[in-house]
């Protein structure tokens, strides 16, 4: 006759009960480690979310086609219908002009295809973007819509053309030439032009084949708008490259640490079951035990105070990297008790009865 | 018996199969006879009571908590711990710790007790109690070996082997 199974499993309980203080401080130190893991976890995918949508919303995923060929305005306008293609349009031609209602001031005429305007102005409903419209700075010279405009070449003051703006763009985020630009939106035709292409952000990883696909004829490559690409995307793929996902780790050390220098602490308790007749390895209950007591118990409760707290601000990619940062705390606990019966295996019966 | 660092604890130690055995064999009956060791040193848990300690010999023969507390309670009476049951086992004295650690073996139903030294330190008064414990065990149906160098020890013992002294 040994240990009963049963009994063995209440040893792990009695153990931390009789050194409460010891106990006490693995089980706040766990909770500390796990509500760190939440908030610590959750603050860092939420900040790198928002610098995401400012990438994303700056032209992040926006690429200039460039050709071994020309592109043609009409390939680049249609492009747009591809799945994975947020928007894609030409510029058919750019122009340095002189207003006439203020000579002095920089101003540009920007000649696109229909399916460019809303990468450019995209604070705007994408039906209103038609006809001419003007960038924001003209505002101030005094255009507002309906009201008509007229325009030398800057290089040929005997030019004299005119037009009736459609409507005056909010400020575009994208490029402050847009707000100092007059815009035509014409139609496409085959005419080569410059190809602006803004994809899906779940689709940038397929970008060059989407691309490459719709503009076989053209040997192309696609340049990134914002150069260089800024640090910090958070994506689904970079979830797992935060600096965050080394609190899980370096929480579950300090932990493993703690757990494992007190039981150290007690190894000549541990040798009392070795004298009673209990075979080594079958000690793993007692320590499942006092890890579920002292470690994984305070530690789901802090979870899930912690998880509660952050819910409200859950995001989707919040929750894979939260799902991910427990998922590894939580196995570096389950470790505990195979750390313990290593760590115990190497204490000779005899060292520990004389404290050594 | 044999004087100090003769070996008397190395023995023990080989015999209770926690010290490596270099040459020689070692042979008991029956062959898996449950063997319990007491040493100079305390072998208890010093932040549980001593009704607890008791109590984790019955458990380790397969006792339930309930039933071993009860075994525990009855041994301790009987060793000269009664009033001391509740006690944490840093809170007993060296000759009060020997006798639990004897009541322990005894509730483990040890078949050969093997005590080190068990009176080492304590006074002759102590002695006496302790030597009455190790009887006991004796009574329960033990073994009981035991090193010394104590020669009150030793006139209490059924048999006096003292090797070192004929070498």
């Amino acid at each position: 006759m040994s240990f009963s199974n049963r009994e063995l499993s209440r040893e792990g309980v009695r153990g931390p009960w009789a050194r409460r203080s010891g106990s006490i401080l693995s089980a706040v130190i766990a909770a500390v480690v796990a509500v760190a893991v939440v908030v610590l976890g959750q603050l860092d995918v939420n900040e790198r979310t928002t610098r995401w949508k400012e990438f994303a919303r700056d032209g992040g995923y926006s690429y200039a086609v460039v050709g071994s060929t020309a592109v043609s305005q009409y390939e680049c306008d249609t492009f747009r219908g591809v799945a994975g293609v947020r928007h894609s349009g030409a510029i058919r031609g750019v122009e340095e002009i002189r207003l006439r209602i203020q000579p002095d001031a920089p101003a540009y005429l920007v000649r696109v295809t229909p399916g460019l305007v809303p990468a450019m102005f995209p604070a705007e409903p994408e039906d209103a973007l038609a006809g001419v419209i003007a960038g924001s700075n003209l505002a101030a010279l005094g255009l507002d819509a309906e009201s008509e405009v007229s325009w030398t070449d800057k290089t040929r003051p005997e030019t004299d053309r005119d037009a009736v703006v459609g409507m005056i763009a909010r400020e575009s985020g994208r490029s402050p030439t847009w707000d100092d630009a007059l815009v035509i939106v014409e139609p496409a035709d085959r005419e080569d032009g410059t190809c602006i292409v803004e994809f899906d952000p779940a689709a940038s990883p397929f970008a060059v084949a989407l691309a490459a696909g719709w503009f076989s004829a053209n040997n192309i490559t696609l340049d990134p708008i914002l150069d260089p690409p800024r640090e910090g995307i958070a994506s689904l793929e970079l979830i797992g490259a935060r600096p965050t996902t080394l609190v899980p780790l370096l929480g579950g050390i300090v932990v493993a640490i703690l757990v494992c220098a007190q039981w150290w602490g007690r190894r000549n308790e541990f040798v009392i079951y070795r004298l009673l007749g209990l075979r080594h390895w079958r000690l793993w209950r007692v320590f499942v035990c006092e890890t579920l007591v002292v470690v994984v118990l305070p530690a789901l409760i802090a979870t899930a105070g912690a998880t509660l707290g952050t819910l409200h601000g859950l995001t989707h990619p919040g929750a894979i990297a939260l799902g991910w940062d427990l998922t590894v705390m939580f196995m570096m606990f389950v470790l505990l008790p195979v750390c313990g019966l290593i760590l115990l295996g190497r204490v000779r019966t005899t060292d520990a009865i004389r404290g050594r | 018996m044999g004087p100090s660092g003769a070996g008397k604890s190395t023995l023990l130690g080989a015999i209770a199969g926690i010290s490596d055995v270099s040459a020689g064999t070692i042979a008991i009956h029956p062959p898996h006879a449950r063997i319990a060791l007491t040493t100079q040193a305390s072998t208890l848990f010093m932040e549980r009571t001593t009704l607890d300690n008791l109590a984790l010999g019955a458990i380790s023969r397969g006792l339930t908590m309930q039933a071993a507390r009860e075994v525990a309670r009855d041994l301790g009476g009987e060793v000269g711990l009664g009033e001391v049951l509740e006690s944490r086992a840093h809170q007993l004295s060296g000759g009060e710790r020997q006798r639990a650690m004897i009541a322990r073996s005894i509730a483990a139903g040890a078949q050969v007790l093997l005590a080190d030294e068990p009176t080492a330190s304590l006074d002759l008064a102590s002695r006496d109690i302790i030597c009455s414990a190790l009887r006991l065990a004796a009574v329960h149906g033990s073994v009981v070996i035991v090193a010394t160098h104590d020669s009150h020890v030793a006139d209490s013992a059924d048999t006096v082997l003292s090797p070192w002294a004929e070498s």
